[in-house]
């Protein structure tokens, strides 16, 4: 810490701060302007694990977007570590925040490694290349994340849980202050699921996470962040935030809330037949 | 570690010594009776220098040094630049279909020129050969930008990849209708000078134009390997790159315009020969899958070495006259490419 920093002293505990953001879909794509994102704010304590949950079309993977800047908010700002992200260069906020999609590309004849050794972009100019220790860092990598084995082989062959593990030490190469993930475990099944959390779980980084499956999100999650119709419902401990009735009023699906009988954190059953 | 990074060292030093020396033997192969050893007497004679200038080379020496060698320098930076344009844009694009003449480039320089062949062919013009010539070569150049320009004013501030290809697909289509139009209106031996520009040759190739062709080439890649990382983040599709510190429309963009470029100084000199730019970079992608060699070498040195052994096909396969570059690179590359994809492995 340097003397500029002390005056965010009492900032540094927040990594991320959402600060009043709206964002609407462009007209030219509907006949009117849709708001998608309206009046969120929040903020997110360095080193937390948050989820985000919320219907499908409540605006999750929108409100990831404008924390990776993939949407610019029509008002409001973002800021990652005290910094509002719009003033930064790509390479610098790309620094600062790492994402991982549930979009699959093809990576045309990149091996496992030249996928995960994309991360290194935002900390290279041109023609600087590849020194021993980002090597060396890549190979801990890929041991971390057990795929050492599959390093040289075509990205296009390897299972969604390994991609994923991939998309991980891609992320973490890039050394971010935050990672951001759109639906993490999305296809896997419960086993790599698991894994993939776990392993999220283990870092020693702020994670803002967004979930479909509660009873994951209430496992792993330090605490949730719920949407709906483009606003924030509510944000709070896993055990605060899934109630009956908060469920029921936002999934529109009636459900039993008790405590996981190993874990201790709450369970959600749903009511499948009427 | 170490066995790839030296595995792909000696690749690397494999192709070029294979271009090099592709360059260097096909000077041997055409119409006058040429052998080997005469090639290494004539270098002899350049490197040593003759006594007094070009007037003491033989006959056999100026076919080496002013046809044949100018033409396989050419016919190595035409596949060199098509090449590498192809894998460029296929990586912009993240299209696997992506070619260089994506924007309608090749019909562009149709374009020009029939429009130039068409101008000339009324006036005494057309009987001074070099002037018409150079002007067919700079009204393709001009043809080619014009098409580029269409698309990038269609596509640009918006930056999609969908976006871009259907503009190029329209381009193309206006610019043959364009010049059917010409054609047709126009003296029927218009039609033939045309087929130059649709299927290629080297034959034009001299020592003065190829300085201008080497430097855009040259630079061209110096430009690509530069942005090499960038690029290669590129096919974690338009998102992540972004999210990965890449600013994808200004790349994407950029890349467009100096492969154009390149593309339409070559089809300038050499007509449009197709299916090199779309094929090569597949293949040597599959070369290259695991080693640590940089992609847009590896295309440029391959594509170039293959270029120069198909214009020694075309000078020789059909007894006493020339074939088009271009029927034999989509001929062999077409065949070629149905093989490589027939014995793919699945996903590979």
């Amino acid at each position: 810490m340097n003397t500029a920093d002390t005056s965010h002293q009492a900032k540094s505990c927040t990594t991320l701060t959402v600060d009043d953001v709206s964002w609407a879909a462009p007209s030219s794509t509907r006949s009117m302007a849709l708001p998608i994102l309206s009046n969120v704010s929040l903020s997110i304590d360095k080193g937390k694990f948050v989820g985000l949950i919320g219907p499908n079309g409540a605006g999750k993977s929108t409100l990831l977007r404008t924390i990776y800047r993939a949407c610019k908010p029509d008002s409001g700002k973002v800021l990652v570590n005290g910094k509002d992200i719009w003033t930064l260069s790509n390479k610098e906020a790309a620094r600062n925040t790492a994402v991982i999609l549930q979009e699959q590309n093809e990576y045309m004849g990149l091996t496992v490694r030249d996928v995960v050794a994309q991360g290194l972009n935002p900390h290279k100019g041109l023609f600087e290349w590849d020194t021993h220790s980002d090597r060396e860092r890549i190979s801990s990598l890929m041991v971390d994340m057990e795929l050492q084995e599959l390093q040289h082989r075509p990205f296009s062959i390897l299972s969604g849980g390994e991609k994923q593990r991939a998309f991980l030490a891609r992320a973490l190469l890039q050394s971010p202050e935050l990672l951001l993930m759109d639906e993490p475990t999305n296809h896997l099944d419960i086993h790599f699921q698991l894994e993939v959390i776990r392993k999220v779980k283990a870092l020693p980084m702020t994670v803002f996470a967004s979930f479909h499956d509660l009873n994951l999100a209430a496992a792993f999650c330090d605490e949730l962040v719920v949407i709906d119709h483009g606003k924030i419902v509510a944000q709070g401990t896993p055990s605060d935030i899934l109630t009956e009735d908060l469920i029921s009023k936002v999934y529109r699906t009636c459900c039993l809330v008790d405590t996981h009988p190993l874990h201790g954190h709450p369970r959600v059953s749903f009511a499948y037949h009427g | 570690m170490t066995a790839i990074s030296s595995r792909s060292f000696w690749f690397v030093v494999a192709w070029v010594l294979i271009a090099l020396l592709s360059i260097v033997f096909s000077v041997a192969f055409g119409a006058a009776n040429i052998s080997m050893a005469d090639v290494f007497q004539s270098l002899k004679t350049l490197v040593l220098g003759p006594e007094d200038g070009l007037s003491a080379l033989s006959v056999q020496d100026r076919i080496i040094w002013e046809l044949r060698a100018p033409r396989a320098v050419l016919a190595f930076l035409a596949g060199a630049g098509l090449s590498l344009a192809g894998a460029v844009l296929q990586t912009v694009t993240r299209n696997p279909l992506s070619d260089p003449y994506l924007f309608g480039i090749s019909s562009g320089a149709s374009f020009g020129a029939v429009l130039v062949i068409a101008a000339l062919s009324g006036t005494s013009l057309s009987s001074i050969a070099m002037l018409s010539e150079y002007t067919i070569a700079v009204g393709a150049f001009l043809g080619s930008l014009l098409s580029v320009l269409i698309v990038i004013a269609l596509a640009g501030r918006s930056g999609q990849v969908e976006r871009m290809l259907l503009a190029g697909v329209a381009t193309s289509f206006m610019f043959s209708a364009a010049t059917s139009l010409v054609l047709y209106l126009s003296d029927p031996l218009a039609a033939a000078s045309l087929i130059f520009w649709t299927l290629g040759s080297f034959a034009r190739a001299d020592w003065a134009s190829l300085g201008l062709v080497s430097f855009v080439i040259i630079a061209s890649l110096l430009c690509f390997f530069a942005f090499s990382r960038p690029l290669r983040t590129m096919l974690a599709g338009d998102e992540n790159a972004q999210a990965l510190g890449v600013n994808v429309i200004k790349m994407r963009l950029g890349m467009l315009v100096v492969s154009s470029l390149m593309t339409a100084v070559l089809v300038a000199n050499c007509g449009g020969i197709g299916f090199v730019g779309l094929m090569i970079p597949h293949i040597v992608r599959r070369f290259t899958l695991g080693l640590n060699v940089n992609l847009f070498l590896a295309v440029t040195v391959i594509g170039g070495a293959f270029m120069v052994w198909v214009d020694v096909l075309a000078r020789t396969a059909y007894q006493s006259s020339e074939l088009p570059v271009g029927v034999i690179t989509a001929a062999l590359g077409s065949m070629f490419f149905l093989m490589v994809l027939f014995r793919r492995e699945p996903n590979a």
